[in-house]
């Protein structure tokens, strides 16, 4: 309790992030208020404009202001080289490593038999039309080398399959269950250049 | 439960994503049997690939609460096909519905154990139904579920296999006339009963009749996993 109503709001509104307890909420709030009111604008207009305009691509399902996210527009990337994902993050973690110059399908989870996620979940509907009206030359499946994540890859190869298209799995210097958004760039890049044709 | 334990060996059931990079594992252990750990910065750790349903565990946690903290973990991995996991899930989940909390399982920890290595060293598709069937039958005999199928439950006579019969949850194994679509031949049951599946009549059979006690023990709870594998093995 603060001698600030509008002060222990703002506190109590920060801890809702990840890893942020009450005391760094509160340092936090304190620093922007006091310190950096300028810095504390720009990030209530920002969240305010990415809550408005952020949605999902209708192509991909990653994150978007438009009907179709930046990465799906750029003409620079292959259109032939479609790299599967679980998560945005996982986008973010390939796109850092640099190494990749295809496009993304990202289905925000994964199988997860006892959860109930199910492939309507996971935007499969969406991914067999693309291999069905595009002209996809290879499929990289950069699901998480966990056993859910091994699954969905296995389903994904056996739908590419039907289109004869080539899959191949991310591989070797992922450690056998790290996550993508956990893996350091230069393992990742060396991961990607080392896929393995999946059978 | 005292505080602290070592070594434990135990199955993943389940686990879910908890926070940024930490998970929450449902266990099956030897002597606590089913129980809810903590692993902190699991997804980010050097052993993450550890923490997977199917490999033979031993662990260490720690606290009072219902919801321990891992200590320690050693793995001896596993190596299911793929294919298979739909089993593994399946089974899971009947497991999560039915072991209770905190109660020591040592015959069903030995048979579920049993169960894995079998889908690990399994070869062609034949034989899996009565793996299941088994499994499913030591489950609900160890959790005190199963029936007897050798005897009628009210007349108490014995079932003999030339004869038909009913079966529902409240008044057990009927005799009927035979030709009855939802009946069994008595003959299947005591198949059943000694679990030699020999035939497909007396697996069909045993389906049948494992689901319909599984289904009155869920108590109107569907289980996910059969429901999403019919759905990913049904499309075209
Ligand atoms: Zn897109």
């Amino acid at each position: 309790m603060s001698s600030s109503a509008a002060l222990d709001n703002l506190i109590d509104a920060l801890c809702c992030l990840p890893g942020i307890g009450r005391k760094s909420a509160q340092r936090m709030a304190l620093y922007l208020i006091d310190k950096n009111r300028q810095g504390a604008q720009a990030i209530a207009q920002n969240i305010s404009a990415a809550l408005d305009k952020v949605g999902h691509c209708e192509r991909c399902r990653n994150f978007s202001d438009a009907a179709h996210c930046q990465i799906c527009e750029n003409a620079k990337r292959q259109d032939g080289l479609l790299c599967v994902v679980e998560t945005p993050a996982d986008v973010m973690a390939i796109e850092a490593s640099g190494s990749f110059q295809g496009k993304y399908f990202v289905l925000l989870g994964k199988l997860s038999p006892i959860d109930g996620i199910g492939p309507d979940d996971l935007g499969f509907d969406l991914l067999q039309q693309r291999l069905e009206s595009e002209q996809i030359d290879e499929i990289i499946l950069a699901t998480n080398p966990t056993v859910e994540g091994d699954i969905t890859a296995q389903y994904i190869a056996d739908l590419a399959a039907r289109y004869q298209i080539k899959t191949s799995r991310i591989a070797h210097g992922v450690p056998l269950g790290g996550e993508l958004e956990y893996v350091d760039s230069g393992t990742l890049a060396r991961a990607l250049n080392a896929r393995q044709l999946f059978s | 439960m005292q505080n602290r334990v070592n070594d434990q060996p135990a199955f993943i059931l389940h686990r879910r994503d908890f926070q940024e990079s930490s998970l929450i594992l449902e266990l099956f252990t030897i002597d606590f049997g089913r129980i809810s750990v903590l692993v902190k910065g699991a997804r980010k750790r050097r052993d993450a690939a550890y923490f997977q349903t199917g490999h033979r565990l031993q662990l260490g946690w720690g606290g009072r609460s219902a919801l321990k903290i891992l200590t320690q973990i050693d793995c001896r991995p596993l190596q299911i096909p793929l294919k298979l996991y739909s089993c593994v899930f399946y089974v899971n989940e009947l497991l999560l519905y039915l072991l209770p909390r905190e109660q020591e399982q040592r015959d069903l920890f030995h048979r579920y154990q049993h169960l894995l290595l079998e889908l690990a060293q399994h070869q062609a598709d034949d034989s899996l139904e009565a793996v299941l069937r088994s499994f499913e039958m030591d489950l609900l005999q160890q959790l005190g579920l199963m029936p007897d199928l050798t005897m009628e439950h009210y007349s108490e006579q014995s079932v003999q296999a030339v004869l038909h019969y009913t079966f529902d949850m409240l008044t057990g194994l009927r005799r009927c006339e035979d030709g009855s679509e939802a009946g069994f031949g008595g003959g299947e049951l005591l198949s059943i009963q000694q679990r030699r599946f020999d035939t497909t009549a007396v697996l069909k059979a045993a389906k049948r009749l494992m689901r319909k006690i599984i289904d009155y023990n869920l108590q109107g709870r569907t289980l996910q996993s059969r429901k999403l594998f019919q759905q990913l093995n049904k499309k075209p």
